[in-house]
């Protein structure tokens, strides 16, 4: 009937189980002193220690094949996972871009040996990885990228620039879009392909770049000729713009969309139980619930090999917009009282969160680059 | 939805677009009106989801006649293990209601107060409203007329049966506005180009379509907890009536901004929807209703949101 489809799945006890068996884990965690929550978890936590320790639990790559280190669980259960790290503040930034986009499309696109060699790395949260498609002069406009991959006799020679890549500089590995032949008239996304470029090789270099919180998650990384060989191309040559869309419908649809501030929320909640109108609690109820009803929806049909790309931006577009409303709500309810009388911790997350939203409707497609993807499909673009 | 039975509804509304009786009369032969009717009266047995989806096509053309009153008016006799009358029936649930909808032409009317009912003979006296006319409310005819049968419900479902119904009214009357209204961005020329080819017009219909998306995923979930022999699920409905009430107010906005004076008038069959639109949005519950019994129950706990979100499923 629409145009939009988003299959309904209720929870399974399966689900919610593993829902308990994470809950127990993170509150043991938290006791134990191994992490303090933060706003934005999945960007801003970063614990190479704490990844290991999920990797172990094997809650990494949960929906790989077991030959290569993951489960075969289905996507739901690792929805499950992500919808508990993230609500618990927990530092998973470090392997998250590994676990969400990155193994599947070394699952989907790799050759057996990367397969082989990188996957059960992941998924024993021991190797992490980036995304190289924004550059200094392609952000938005994202098929502008002049980072340029020529043939040599043993494989390729890639030189560019890659800008805002999160986590870069802890990162073992980078799917790099770059133009390896030159656009068709003007056709910009053909002559675009992907490349599993290794970080360590010599070549290129990695800088961070302080954001307005005073945080370095994102980089610079300069490649200056760096010897790839004909495996480190993923998938096929001219397909990187396709490709690309593909990963972007895993990284828009999740619900770090949608509950990086939750624990905002329940904070204030905590401290603050008489102050909230329950038909505001209420709107922020039903607004979150159906964002994950969508993003169960999607999960499902990623899993089922469908692509549902404008439903993922639908997610995040609405996700970000909810958030947005969220923090606009509870900082409202602080601000009736003075703030000599509110808790500062409550304060300190509060000042946070505002300091990270406007990243929210930049990175992984702008509200206004979202607003075109949607367009597309109702056939007005 | 069953894909025949939506054809065959989606045929019968077509073909019978400017004749409302003679689409009401091929609905009701077809049995459509009738899919809440229990097994036990000569139902056909199919999923309380069939019965929704004839209302969410219904609304898509803001139908003036009382499919949807009919429907819920079945299943509540049903409920109260009393024979559903043929006809049309429409439905006053007390405290709730200023008058009866399409009560001028009912046949029967199912008056509930809390889980007692009563099965009154129609037409009532008083005016329906119609379509494109004052007042919003069509709600205007008197609640008078003899009782012909009276019963108790197991559960107390009027109010969210009502209000999830009207989601899916309201979920139908969404999407044809979008359509009608990507229909005339696409026509209308100004400034030497349509104004799809304008961004800000192109952003708007965007988040048309989001809202239309949420709040059918929301329907969607809400209609898949529902069950003849069970109460509802009043999170999910509570969540459902939300949504499509929030979805209705910005879409409707949208489309008249879009659309510029001629949808403002009468004729242009914009307003027909949208009309029905803020109707449908206030009845049994709008959106602060809703949410705040959602706040309500959540914050009454005095524990984390979250386990009682998750617990609750998506």
């Amino acid at each position: 009937m629409s145009q939009f489809s988003f299959p309904i799945a209720p929870e399974t006890p399966e689900e919610r189980s593993l829902r308990s068996r994470v809950r127990a884990f993170l509150e043991a965690e938290r006791a134990a002193g191994g992490f303090q929550p933060v706003a934005d978890c999945w960007v801003s936590g970063v614990s190479p220690a704490f990844s290991r320790k999920l990797g172990a639990m094997g809650w990494i790559g949960m929906t790989w094949p077991e030959r290569y280190g993951g489960q075969a669980l289905p996507a739901l259960h690792r929805l499950v996972v992500t919808e508990e790290l993230l609500i618990a503040g927990a530092p998973v930034a470090a392997h998250w871009i590994a676990d969400r986009q990155t193994g599947a499309q070394i699952l989907k696109f790799g050759t057996e040996k990367q397969k082989q060699s990188i996957l059960p790395r992941i998924a024993a949260g021991r190797c992490y990885t980036c995304v190289g498609m924004s550059e200094p002069q392609a952000g938005s406009d994202l098929a502008a990228v002049t980072t340029k991959a020529t043939k040599t006799s043993s494989g390729w020679g890639l030189s560019g620039r890659k800008i805002w890549s999160t986590v870069a500089h802890i990162s073992n590995y980078m799917i790099v879009l770059a133009r390896t032949s030159p656009a068709e008239g003007k056709n910009r996304h053909a002559g675009l392909s992907q490349f599993l470029v290794n970080l360590t090789l010599s070549g290129i270099g990695i800088s961070g770049i302080r954001d307005i919180a005073g945080h370095t998650h994102f980089n610079e990384v300069v490649f200056d000729d760096v010897k790839l060989t004909r495996d480190d191309l993923l998938g096929e040559e001219g397909n990187g713009w396709a490709q690309c869309m593909g990963e972007l419908a895993l990284e828009r649809s999740g619900p770090e969309r949608f509950l990086t501030t939750f624990l905002l929320l329940e904070r204030a909640l905590a401290e603050l139980p008489a102050a909230f109108p329950p038909v505001i609690v209420g709107e922020l109820i039903a607004r979150v619930t159906t964002l994950r009803i969508m993003s169960r929806g999607i999960a499902l049909r990623l899993q089922a090999g469908e692509h549902p790309d404008t439903e993922a931006a639908l997610v995040k577009q609405l996700g970000n917009a909810f958030e947005k409303h969220l923090f606009s709500a509870v900082r409202g309810i602080i601000g009736a009282y003075p703030e000599a009388q509110m808790p500062a911790g409550l304060l300190r997350l509060r000042d946070e969160v505002q300091l990270r939203l406007p990243a929210s409707t930049l990175r992984g497609g702008t509200t206004e680059i979202l607003h075109g993807v949607i367009a597309r499909q109702l056939g007005v673009r | 939805m069953d894909a025949t039975l939506e054809r065959t509804a989606a045929r019968i509304l077509a073909d019978h677009r400017d004749a409302p009786d003679a689409a009401w009369a091929a609905l009701d032969e077809n049995g459509l009106t009738r899919l809440w009717v229990g097994e036990a009266h000569g139902g056909f047995g199919m999923s309380p989801a069939e019965g929704f989806g004839v209302a969410r096509l219904a609304g898509a053309c803001a139908l003036p006649a009382p499919v949807a009153e009919t429907l819920i008016g079945t299943w509540l006799l049903t409920e109260a293990g009393l024979e559903p009358p043929p006809g049309r029936t429409s439905i006053f649930v007390e405290g709730w209601q200023r008058g009866v909808p399409f009560g001028d032409s009912a046949d029967h009317v199912v008056h509930v107060r809390d889980q007692s009912l009563a099965l009154l003979r129609g037409p009532l006296p008083g005016r329906h409203a119609g379509v494109g006319l004052d007042p919003l409310s069509d709600a205007a005819c008197r609640l008078t007329g003899s009782v012909v049968a009276t019963g108790d419900m197991r559960h107390d479902i009027a109010l969210p049966l009502a209000a999830l119904t009207r989601a899916a009214q309201m979920c139908g009357a969404l999407e044809a506005v979008l359509t009608l209204t990507i229909g005339f961005a696409e026509q209308r020329i100004q400034f030497g180009r349509a104004l799809t080819k304008f961004q800000a017009i192109q952003h708007m219909l965007s988040e048309m379509g989001a809202e239309v998306a949420a709040a059918s995923a929301a329907l969607d979930a809400a209609v898949a907890t529902a069950d003849y022999n069970a109460p509802f699920d009043r999170q999910a409905v509570a969540i459902a009536k939300f949504r499509a009430g929030l979805a209705a107010g910005i879409v409707a906005e949208h489309a008249h901004q879009i659309h510029g004076a001629i949808g403002y008038t009468e004729e242009y069959p914009l307003a027909r929807l949208t009309r029905r639109l803020w109707q449908w949005r206030d009845d049994f519950g709008g959106e602060s209703y809703w949410a705040g019994e959602l706040g309500s129950a959540a914050l009454h706990e005095r524990t984390p949101l979250w386990p009682r979100l998750a617990a609750a499923g998506g």
